[in-house]
């Protein structure tokens, strides 16, 4: 009788035991999973508000804007520090958050090619790991800029920074200068390039449109004139056009719509705390150069109370900033390429095209030195790109090029200036350098 | 319908009590009375060896049919000595039994529950803290957990801001990232319900877990110690006996005056020197159209020549003379009133005991037009049949808990009026500036005015929830030595809550009006429509827990006694959420309008901001899935030598790991040795002695880590660009090494009893080893995250219990005292990141811990002081030795290493004092506690936001002025602009810490009892009217600031109640 008894037991206590692992095998939690499919890579790909996200950093050390000595005080002390172009930009002890988000979003591609290795290759496959790749390079060569020097500038061997091209948080990081870093940039658009298809159904999907907008930047910045034609024909042959600026009504408190015709890539900045600040003005000296007939003067800037310049040109069509790639940069690298690469006459159409739709009674550009044509598209394109994210990199080219006036900025009586070569290099994060056992 | 239901139920489970008593053959007949001739009724008699047994009646009469021969009798009563004759049957005359008192004077053995056994105290050998009903029902309160405070040893309710993720701690804290919380069994399976939903009046006592050998039986969930609360059951051979318990509980309202403030003219003089600086001028230019404080405003109106400068002047006037805290405190606040009643019934005979109770609490607020209450009902049955072979147990549980919330407190600037001097409501400024507000008045909106008196009573949000819980087992003797049993419980909730914000809301009119949209005709469009906006939520949650279980008891040589369990548990635990919102919805008919939740509109306010209307849906889902295998092995030497070995086996759900690491074996091994029963050891001034060693695994985990990449789906933010596309983050970088948490304990102690009961105590040493502890290292950002987790934190908690009562007056008048006391060091033994600088200095006021190697997990750290600089006033601390004013140098300088260590942040040595003092009816207990070995950092004026236009502490009043000040006060001086770096130094400097130690007075309770024993004219048995009053304040404490270190940024209320106990 008991031995009954125990053996339904046992019995019982077996047939739970073969079945427990499937019982064991439920999430946790409904939203959680390990991804593994394209659809998972897809979503992860689609985060957007992290992925498409451009440095603060990047926008604080470009010139294009000033702001008060009040609204300076409240900015944290490393916005005051990247405001005034300090050698040490970073508090001890403290990360940057900008540097961080440029690794996560190294880190999410890198997880999304690995997924994407172990998936049967077919076209969808194809065109994720095409998104993987380009939205990794836009995000190495954004670190690049801020972190190494100009590949043609005197120090440009001397300084390395990790990068990891893997997703194990124990792989050792790749030690790389500014060619290794370019080159990696350029390689993986290229190879975006032969897997995207022409056009993403979003546009804050890359595609081969977008890659291509990319690689002329790259290109531009590596002084490969031909080779920034080249890509910037591609983008400019697409279905995207100019938006007339005749048509535009600058009464509207922003002028743009969201996904404009002229919007390759969506692109915003990280925090709208300063870009979107009352106190943080257009660089006066910048604001003087657009003449009356230019139409950008109202459709990019409103006034506030003491007529000083806000902006107001955000390709986002609010107060967030706009820094993906648009169709007009593109414009404006062909025509600068173009010019340095000797061909004047083909420059200066490029930039006569972006002319008609910007200026009132517009009259085509016609000038007889290269010098002089160089001068019309610098000045063209600092008044075109103005808060969308590029003078950074402008800087940084210009400088090298000798085209560049170094800025000075004001604060309590004092003057501090961009000049030095290190300034044009940020240090990484104390704290980062200690961690990386570098 | 369901009321006539429940009753007929209820009557059901009442008849089943009357069970005939089997067939006779002679009488014998009785009574029993006290040493002062009092009759008592309800006296247990028996006769040995025989299930022959009945209870005295009303008279203190019993009979009872035996067959013919020979027995023991013997009469046994709580509080008596028990008693014993020979008697005859047939035999002749009544037999009349005197019993006496007790010395032990309900003394009755404490019955200490694991949730898997019941053992007799005296028995045990692992750690165990009890708190039989009394000490339970010694707190008003309306939920359970909070009575365990101060009478519990071992166990601290943690205050102050590092404590919101664990408000309670056992034997410190043993882990660091994982689950905090101690696991909390009731009625023999873990809860997981909501606490506030168990009516403490149900209670019959609680039992903590404090160690190994306790606590091992619950495996994997045990490492924060183990809660076992009991319910009350009937008994058998009881008469049903029916108890009432009310009782009306006042609190005080929030004291919003607690934590100093400057004064109101001092911070307007400031907002003016703001304005001169053009402090607000972004935000005046702002397209959001941010509110500005009432100051500024009317600067701004005198600059534009809208106001003349007598009437800004009069309006200042008013304002320096505001305080919105006063007209929030006449106008919202009251003290909050708690009524509690509760009826229980309980009783059994041999075959059968019951207990039904029912419980309603209704709970006050003291926000005037906010209330809840809640419902309790609670049945047991439990059935003996077939010569007590089978027993079936049935218990079923319901509670409904309601809160409705009619009225938020008014939001406002500090010296904002709420009402003129009429008494009529004003407007004050909410979100937008009030300069915006007037500019778009007559555009056709709603009005976009906040008028914070109308809106009293005018919220409707109700929150409630369902609990049911059903247990039924069944338990069967295979052999007399042995049973099987089957236990399961079937757990369900239901919580709901939906709130209805009307048009009367602010809320309401503004988001309807922000997304208001401008047509080309210049007419409104409404993405949101005009009407009441209702949100909903809902939960549901279930959870199945089944335990097939073989126990073991045998008896050899009545010197062999072998106690065993072993058997397996498989839980189930599943929950699902969703909410909802409606737009335009209208009360009294039940509709909503559908509205465009995809594309993005302008906001009303400010076009730069394009945003979808906010859908507020939301869905989750959780499954916890446990399936364990445990066994616990007792013996017991000739009552004088106890052994106890247990193992357990977890394996839970845990995600993307492999098989064979879901699953931690843990165990545990005790003994113990009453010394007082060996012979050479026989002494009648210790009658009691007993030593007791366990040693033992326990663990914990936590789910929301995974070994494999993990991701999380999301939906984008209504701002953001492509509101409908879905996106995913990755949540957990892979962790291919992930284990479970386990800790090991080590337990020691000492129970001793003196001669009648006159000292009593027990005395714990123990040592907590918690290791592969979820820890947290740093690593560079390049790897895509900043900080990696992992099983490689040890940390330790060595300590002491001490429990110690002593009985001083034991004649009529009695006068016991009982002293707890618990001291204990953590330690971190290893960590592999390295806390940063400020880490440290947040740590005092952080609730999560930032170990370091060498300290306990919450530490105290600061700058250190050098006082305030004689000429300005500026704080100073110290750079290379020297005082310095460098302060960005300062925290160049500092490391983690050199900053000031104070001490733990967590008392390190605490405890209770407690004293019972009863004389005839009366009885009075008070409870003293203390904390000693701790520090707390202090509030003080915080320069940079008060130079940035927030109210600052009142400490700004005590501030640095004129040189020579430096030698009364350590507040610094005013400075010229916000300094953050200045500011961060002084709020992280020494002169802020205090020591924590103190001694409060937590509560009193009178109680006058009256019983039929003493008072024969009394309607009922005993009826006890008491009074309690909590919360008393402080005795004494080191720190000379005015605050309660405890209570650094709201007060701890008062309260008293008055309640009347009625047994029938």
């Amino acid at each position: 009788m008991k031995i009954n008894y125990i053996s339904i037991l046992w019995m019982t206590a077996l047939i739970c035991f073969s079945s427990c692992q499937e019982y064991l095998d439920e999430k946790p939690e409904k939203s959680i999973l390990v991804p593994s499919s394209a659809g998972d890579v897809q979503a992860l790909l689609d985060y957007y508000p992290n992925l498409n996200q451009n440095s603060l950093l990047t926008f604080i050390i470009s010139d294009d804007w000033e702001t008060t000595e009040e609204n300076w005080d409240g900015l944290s002390p490393w916005e005051q520090n990247a405001y005034l172009w300090k050698t040490e930009i970073f508090e001890p002890n403290t990360l940057s958050t900008d540097y961080i988000r440029i690794h996560n979003q190294i880190f999410t591609a890198n997880v999304c090619l690995e997924v994407l290795d172990k998936l049967a290759v077919n076209e969808d496959i194809s065109n994720l790991r095409g998104e993987a790749l380009a939205l990794r390079s836009r995000s190495i060569f954004e670190l690049s800029l801020l972190f190494l020097p100009h590949p043609f500038s005197p120090d440009a061997d001397d300084i390395r920074i990790p990068v990891r091209l893997k997703p194990e948080i124990n792989s050792e990081p790749e030690i790389l200068g500014i060619h290794e870093t370019l080159e990696i940039v350029e390689h993986d658009l290229l190879e975006a390039f032969s897997l995207l298809s022409e056009k993403g159904a979003y546009r804050t999907r890359p595609d081969r449109i977008s890659v291509q907008a990319l690689l002329s930047r790259l290109y531009l910045y590596q002084q490969r004139w031909g080779d920034a034609k080249e890509s910037g024909k591609y983008v400019i042959g697409s279905e995207y056009k100019l938006m007339d600026f005749h048509e535009m009504d600058s009464s509207s408190s922003y002028p743009f719509e969201l996904f404009n015709s002229e919007m390759l890539l969506y692109g915003i900045t990280s925090s709208f705390s300063v870009t979107a600040s009352s106190a943080t003005y257009i660089n006066s000296d910048l604001y003087s150069r657009y003449g009356e007939k230019d139409l950008r003067r109202s459709l990019f800037f409103t006034l506030d109370r003491d007529s000083l310049p806000l902006f107001k040109g955000s390709y986002l069509g609010d107060y967030n900033l706009f820094t993906g790639i648009s169709l007009s940069e593109v414009y404006l690298t062909l025509a600068e390429s173009s010019i340095r690469n000797g061909e004047l006459k083909e420059g200066l159409t490029y930039l006569n095209a972006l002319g008609g739709h910007r200026y009132l009674d517009f009259e085509e550009w016609d000038v007889a030195t290269s010098d002089e044509a160089l001068g019309l598209v610098l000045n063209e394109r600092r008044k075109e790109l103005v808060f969308k994210g590029t003078r950074w990199m402008d800087m940084k080219r210009l400088r090298n090029l000798g085209d560049f006036d170094y800025p000075v900025r004001e604060i309590r009586d004092e003057v501090f200036t961009l000049q030095a070569g290190n300034q044009f290099t940020l240090q990484l994060p104390a704290l980062e350098i200690e961690l990386e056992s570098l | 319908m369901k009321k006539k239901l429940l009753l007929y139920f209820i009557a059901c489970l009442m008849l089943l009590n009357f069970r005939a008593i089997g067939q006779t053959t002679a009488t014998l007949q009785g009574s029993v009375a006290s040493s002062d001739g009092m009759e008592l009724p309800g006296v247990l008699i028996s006769l040995r060896d025989t299930e022959i047994r009945t209870i005295t009646d009303e008279a203190g009469e019993f009979s009872l049919n035996a067959p013919d021969g020979e027995y023991t009798l013997s009469a046994s009563y709580i509080g008596m000595e028990p008693f014993s004759i020979s008697v005859t049957i047939p035999g002749d005359d009544p037999i009349r039994i005197i019993l006496k008192q007790s010395d032990y004077e309900l003394s009755q053995v404490d019955v200490v529950s694991t949730g898997y056994q019941e053992l007799p105290k005296e028995r045990a050998t692992g750690s165990f803290a009890f708190l039989d009903s009394q000490l339970v029902q010694r707190k008003v309160s309306p939920t359970i957990l909070d009575r365990l405070e101060d009478v519990t040893s071992g166990l601290i309710f943690n205050r102050g801001s590092n404590a919101s993720n664990d408000p309670l701690s056992i034997r410190g804290r043993s882990t660091i990232y994982a689950n905090t919380s101690p696991l909390i069994i009731v009625d023999n399976f873990p809860y997981d319900g909501p606490l506030e939903n168990i009516n403490p009046n149900d209670v019959a006592s609680v039992t903590v877990l404090k160690d190994a050998a306790a606590a091992s039986i619950w495996g994997a969930r045990a490492g924060n110690g183990v809660i076992v609360i009991t319910t009350t059951r009937g008994k058998s051979d009881q008469p049903m006996q029916v108890s009432f318990n009310s009782n009306v509980t006042v609190t005080e309202p929030r004291d919003l005056y607690y934590v100093p403030q400057m004064s109101i003219p001092d911070f307007i003089s400031i907002e003016q020197g703001l304005f001169e600086n053009n402090f607000y001028r972004n935000l005046e230019n702002n397209s959001n159209k941010p509110k500005l404080p009432p100051v500024v405003e009317t600067s701004i109106a005198l600059r534009d020549g809208l106001l003349s400068q007598a009437q800004a002047d009069e309006q200042l006037r008013l304002y320096r003379q505001s305080d919105i805290r006063k007209d929030i405190e006449e106008n919202y606040l009251r003290p909050a009133i708690n009524q509690q009643y509760a009826v229980s019934l309980t009783g059994g005979n041999a075959g059968h005991t019951y207990n039904i109770s029912l419980g309603y609490d209704q709970l006050g607020s003291d926000v005037r037009g906010n209330d809840g209450n809640r419902w309790t009902l609670a049945i047991g049955d439990e059935w003996k049949t077939l010569r007590d072979k089978l027993e079936i147990g049935l218990r079923v549980n319901l509670a409904n808990q309601n809160s409705h919330t009619r009225t938020e407190l008014a939001k406002g600037y500090a010296y904002d009026r709420l009402m003129d001097s009429n008494g009529n409501p004003l407007p004050v400024a909410n979100l937008y500036s009030t300069r915006y507000i007037s500019s778009v008045e007559g555009e056709g909106l709603l009005d976009w005015r906040y008028i914070p008196l109308n809106e009293i009573g005018k919220q409707d949000y109700t929150s409630r929830s369902y609990d049911f819980r059903v247990s039924p087992s069944i338990q069967y003797a295979l052999t007399p030595d042995l049973k099987i049993g089957l236990f399961y419980q079937y757990w369900k909730n239901m919580g709901t809550t939906r709130n209805r914000a009307p048009l009367d809301l602010f809320y309401t009119r503004d988001l309807i009006n922000k997304y208001t949209q401008v047509q080309e005709d210049g007419n409104f469009s409404y993405p949101i429509p005009k009407g009441d906006i209702l949100s909903t939520a809902q939960s549901e949650s279930f959870s199945h827990t089944f335990r097939p279980q073989l126990t073991y008891v045998k008896e050899l040589n009545s010197k062999h006694y072998i106690n065993a369990i072993a058997g397996m548990e498989i839980r189930d635990l599943q929950g699902l959420s969703w909410s909802d919102r409606y737009y335009g919805y209208q009360d009294d008919m039940g509709i909503s309008i559908p509205v465009d939740l995809v594309n993005r509109y302008p906001y009303y306010h400010n076009p730069g901001q394009q945003v979808t209307v906010l859908s507020n849906s939301g869905h989750g889902g959780n499954t916890d899935r446990f399936l364990s295998y445990y066994t616990n092995w007792g013996y017991d030497y000739s009552h004088r030598y106890f052994f106890n070995f247990s193992a357990r086996k977890d394996q839970a759900n845990i995600f993307g790991v492999d098989a064979n690491q879901r699953g931690v074996p843990l165990w545990s091994v005790g003994g113990a040795w009453i010394i007082s029963e060996e012979n050479f050891m026989k002494s009648p001034s210790m009658p009691f002695l007993k030593l007791r060693a366990t040693f033992g695994y326990s663990g914990n985990v936590d789910k929301s880590l995974s070994s494999a990449v993990t991701a999380q789906y999301v939906n984008f933010q209504f701002y953001d660009a492509l509101p409908h596309l879905t996106g995913a983050t990755i949540l957990n970088p892979p962790n291919p090494d992930l284990r479970w948490e386990k800790v090991r304990t080590t337990n020691l102690a000492l129970d001793m009893e003196t001669q009648n009961g006159m000292f009593s105590g027990t005395v714990e040493y123990y040592s907590k080893y918690s290791r592969d502890l979820l820890g947290e290292y740093s690593v560079p950002s390049s790897t895509g995250r900043t900080s990696f987790k992992g099983n490689f934190a040890e940390t330790q908690v060595r300590g002491v219990d001490i429990s110690l009562s002593a009985k001083i007056f034991r004649d009529s008048f009695k006068w016991t005292a009982s002293l707890l006391y618990s001291g204990l060091k953590e330690k971190v033994l290893d960590f592999e990141k390295e806390p940063t600088v400020n880490d440290l200095l947040s740590s005092a006021l952080s609730s999560s811990p930032y170990p370091k190697v060498g300290r306990p997990l919450f530490g105290v750290y600061s700058y250190a002081w050098a006082g305030l600089d004689p000429d300005t006033g500026d704080p100073m601390g110290i750079l290379d030795g020297e005082p310095s004013t460098d302060y960005l140098g300062i925290s160049r300088a500092a490391t983690s290493d050199n900053l000031q260590y104070h001490g733990p942040g967590r008392p390190t040595n605490f405890g209770a004092f407690r004293n019972d003092f009863s004389y005839k009816g009366f009885s009075l207990s008070v409870n003293v506690s203390y904390r000693f070995g701790y520090y707390v950092k202090r509030r003080s004026i915080d320069y940079y936001t008060l130079l940035r236009g927030a109210i600052g502490h009142g400490d700004y009043d005590l501030r640095w002025k004129n040189p020579g000040d430096e030698q009364v006060t350590q507040i610094p001086s005013q400075p010229l602009t916000a300094d953050s770096r200045r500011n961060a130094f002084y709020t992280n400097s020494a002169t802020l810490i205090e020591k924590g130690d103190h001694i409060r007075l937590n509560d009193i309770r009178l109680a006058y009892t009256l019983s039929q024993y003493t008072t024969a004219w009394l309607p009922v048995k005993s009826a006890q009217i008491y009074a309690y009053a909590g919360n008393l304040g402080i005795i004494w404490k080191a720190s000379g600031q005015r605050l309660d270190p405890d209570y650094q940024y709201a007060k701890p209320l008062r309260s008293i109640s008055f309640g009347l106990k009625l047994d029938f």
